[in-house]
Parts: structure tokens; sequence; C-alpha cells
């Protein structure tokens, strides 16, 4: 069934899989996401990475250092419940949860993915393999292989509207408020995912320019005009911070 | 592209186009307890147990499995004696057209073999990953709950 695939590389390191990676039809493969998520005919050559990433999750300092080979499945085994919650919302089945990487999450840059939203707004960085120092996660241009996710001490909430609890949600916001440094993010049936952070109390201007592009993220569709889904966030945003 | 990996408690190996599945690769082997459903990792009616933990065939190129242990419910029961949860489905009537109990089974033996707590909540989760379009779930996840539970006690007697 999967008749575009010809063929299946182990590189020896991981210079030689980005080496590969930038033939056309290549794409990486670890823990099976872009399977999950893609049938794209004009991939042709598999790269598999398994062997040259780690799969452990450990506490340093205040952050949690995932590795990118760490399935779904054995992070919500580890002690982050606002993270479980993400991870759960963002992937319902265990079956698929045992074999999705939080690395091939992350590559896949689904702005409907409740877990890449909670990352955005957790401040995440990301260690690249070609890369001295990491990197922000909303600055990430999707070069490079990632090998660690570090997410640092956060304080995030997530609001999440859905058809249906287990349907993929066509609006996701998520706010950070820790010491001072506030961050909200918005995805879900979107054309990008939209990113705002400041260190003070945000100006009048800034948050305009925010739900602005919010606005401009989404489409009018069946679920509701984008006028509709701003004034969806606004009020998702206003309830968490306990406004209304 | 040769693998070798162990099916139910059987030694196997085997040369495949980098493009096969698991799932082809099993009902190729007539082993049609594995059915194929959606293709997509959707329906779960593939489920197997990679090293104990319930995944879908369909989305496990057949490179992915060297050195695995793999296991289908063919390798559950004989014909003489039924697996607990085999007996708990049938005493519960939680199957109906039967396409979708192997994958359910088979994702509740993985939840047991975690050795996670059983309760209602986590027998749900452990069959989130399997549609069931005719008997439902009412009855599966009673029947998981009820042989999960009585499997527990056992184990904490012996």
């Amino acid at each position: 069934m999967w008749s575009s695939i010809k063929e299946i590389i182990k590189p020896d390191n991981l210079s030689e899989a980005s080496v590969l990676l930038q033939k056309k039809g290549s794409v990486l493969f670890a823990g099976g996401s872009y399977l999950v998520s893609q049938k794209d005919p004009q991939i042709h050559t598999l790269i598999d990475i398994n062997h040259l990433i780690n799969d452990t999750i450990e506490m340093r300092g205040e952050n949690l250092h995932i590795h990118t080979g760490c399935t779904l499945q054995e992070i919500v085994n580890s002690n982050d419940e606002r993270l479980n919650s993400a991870i759960l919302a963002s992937c319902p089945s265990k079956n698929i949860r045992n074999q999705r990487t939080i690395g091939g999450e992350i590559a896949n840059f689904r702005t409907d993915s409740d877990l890449l939203i909670f990352l955005f707004t957790a401040g995440t960085q990301l260690v690249l393999s070609q890369s001295e120092s990491p990197i922000q996660l909303s600055k990430w241009d999707g070069e490079g292989i990632i090998l660690e996710v570090v997410i640092p001490k956060h304080e995030v909430k997530m609001e999440r509207v859905a058809l249906l609890d287990s349907a993929p949600a066509f609006v996701i916001v998520g706010l950070n408020n820790l010491n001072g440094n506030r961050t909200a993010c918005v995805g879900g049936k979107t054309s990008s995912i939209t990113h705002y952070h400041t260190m003070i109390q945000p100006s009048e201007a800034g948050v305009r320019k925010f739900m602005d592009e919010v606005e401009a993220s989404f489409n009018d569709d069946h679920l509701g005009s984008s006028i509709y889904k701003r004034k969806l966030v606004g009020t998702l945003i206003q309830e968490m911070e306990g406004v209304r | 592209m040769k693998v070798q990996f162990e099916l139910n408690g059987h030694l196997i190996e085997t040369a495949h186009e980098p493009r096969i599945t698991l799932m082809e690769y099993l009902r190729s082997e007539e082993i049609y307890s594995v059915k194929h459903g959606c293709d997509h990792g959707e329906c779960g009616a593939c489920t197997v147990l990679v090293d104990s933990k319930s995944m879908n065939a369909c989305l496990i190129l057949m490179h992915a499995v060297n050195g695995r242990k793999i296991e289908t419910i063919e390798s559950f029961s004989d014909h003489e004696t039924m697996h607990p949860l085999q007996e708990e489905f049938l005493n519960e009537g939680a199957a109906q057209c039967g396409y979708c109990t192997p994958g359910m089974i088979l994702s509740l033996e993985a939840l047991d073999r975690e050795g996670a707590k059983i309760d209602e909540p986590e027998v749900r989760d452990a069959l989130n990953g399997n549609l069931c379009r005719c008997t439902g779930y009412a009855k599966p996840v009673k029947a998981g709950v009820a042989s999960l539970k009585a499997s527990r006690e056992k184990g904490g007697e012996s």
C-alpha cells in the first residue's frame, strides 16, 4: 500500500542523514509519524534515524529534556500532567502514541496539534544536529535534525474547541504566565501558529496586532467566520486569565 | 531487505521490498486475525503486540520489525482453552461481528503487561485506538475491566 517507498536507508551518522535529506523525495523516519500523517506519493526514500537518536527523558534543573526518539506514550508515562493532557488531546489512540515520536510530531508541524501549541506556549527550545546552541521552537525554520526538546518550567493553560472531544480542535489556545513572562499562542484549523510573547504588561497595540494576526490565520468555513473565531480566542484567553 | 524477528514464539527470517508493511506480511502468512481495515492507523483492526506494546501493523514497515517480538491473537490460545480476556468477552457478549475483537483483546493485554492500574478510564484509554461499529464500547470495557482485575487478583494471590 505504501507503494511510493522504494528505498529505506540507514545512515551511519547524522551528518550523512542531513546530506541524504537534501535529496528530493526523502524524509526522516523514526517512529512512523510520517506514515501516520502523510501519504505523499512523491516520497520514495525513508531515512531511518532510529539508531542515531536517543529516547530518554530527564529533568535537568527546572527543564524537562526529552530526546526526540521518545514516543508520545513514553512521555505520557512520565509525570507532567499538563503536557500529558496536550498529548492525549493530540493523539487519543494509544496504538499510535506507542509509535509516534515527539520529534516526528514537531517535524510534521501540524497547526492543529495540541502538543505543538503546548510546546510553543511553554517556550520550548530545540537542540539541532548541526547547531551549537538550542533555538526557540517558535523560531525554527524546519531545517536540521531535532535531537532534543527542552521544555522549561511553565504555567501553561490550554483550551480547545472541537466538534467532538476526540476530533482535532479548530481553535487551540495556550497561555503561559510565569514570573511576568507572558506568552499566548493560537493554532487549530489555521494557516500558521500565531505567537505572542512579552515580559511586561501587554500593550493595547500589541494585543490588537496579535489578534489581527490570529484572525488572518483563520478562514471562513463551516465552523464559523474568521471574525467569530477571533472573538472565540479572545473569550478563551479572558477565561484563562480569570477575567470572565 | 532482510529481517529477522520473533512471531508468536517462532523465529522468522524473511526478505521484503521496502514498501511492505507488517500487516501485509502477516496476512500473506494466513494470520487473518490481523484485519485490513483503514490502512491509515485510524481503526486499530490490525493491532499487534510489538515487544508487548500495542501498535497498528498497517503503519509498521517490515524493516522496522527486525529484532522485535511480534504477537498476534493466534498465540493466545490453542483450540482447547481460551485466554481469560477471550473468555470474558464471550461471557459479556462483547463481540458482535468480531472484526475489531482481536485488536481490542491485544490492546487490553498490552495494558495488563504494562502493570498499570486497572480501572475504567485506563481501559477506555487502552481501547481508544480500536474502533467498533456494531457492539460499541460498553461491553468490551466491562469485559476488559473484569478480566484484568481478576487477572491482577489472581496474580496477587500466587
